[in-house]
């Protein structure tokens, strides 16, 4: 993906997640009286700030042709891809054994909807890699 | 896969950050290249190569295991 393409669209993601913020601070306000929400606007707070500090990042790296060029190295850099696929491989197989873990513990303790719910979520995970790796065997 | 990236480097007198820069690659990737600790594409070995103006086997040495 090109790099001034790649700059533009994480900073689309931050105006949204600024506006996913406020959006759900604006909830929490409204519905404050009825219900506990503080665990909405703390999301909420979190989502804004990290939304600006994207917006503030990248429109440094936009404005500035150095930046922009250290940050297409970053981006390009073929030891980074590879480190992060890696991170990627090894996040899929921790999650795999964590869950089923997880899935006979729940089913030890009698815990039936979360053992339900997490084996849906891993079998998920595994069909999407079935359909995922028959898609890359044929189009390399 | 061992490689003589540092020795071309010196005998050149070119920095590891001149040779990411020319590369187009972050300095940690010549770090680790230098180390030994990662093995670089063919399209990288390319570049390294005719960056150094010799050939791909005079800077990488092929160990068969």
């Amino acid at each position: 993906m090109d790099c001034k393409k790649k700059v533009r669209n994480n900073m689309i993601m931050a105006v949204i997640y600024i506006i996913l913020g406020l959006a759900l601070i604006i909830c929490a306000c409204v519905v404050s009286s009825k219900v506990d929400t503080g665990y909405i606007s703390s999301l909420g707070s979190c989502f804004t700030i990290l939304g600006f500090a994207m917006l503030v990042k990248f429109i440094r790296i936009k404005r500035d042709p150095e930046l922009m060029r250290k940050f297409e190295i970053t981006l390009k850099d073929e030891r980074n891809r590879m480190i992060s696929d890696k991170a990627k491989v090894y996040t899929f197989a921790v999650y795999s054994v964590g869950a089923a873990i997880a899935v006979i513990i729940c089913g030890v303790f009698y815990m039936k909807a979360e053992a339900i719910i997490i084996a849906c979520n891993l079998c998920a995970l595994v069909l999407l890699y079935i359909i995922f790796t028959v898609i890359l065997h044929k189009k390399y | 896969m061992n490689n003589r990236i540092k020795e071309l480097r010196k005998q050149n007198k070119i920095t590891q950050e001149a040779l990411a820069e020319a590369l187009s690659v972050t300095r940690q990737t010549i770090i680790s290249l230098e180390n030994g600790k990662y093995n670089a594409s063919l399209q990288l070995a390319y570049k390294l190569a005719k960056f150094f103006g010799v050939k791909i086997e005079d800077v990488f040495i092929f160990e068969e295991e």
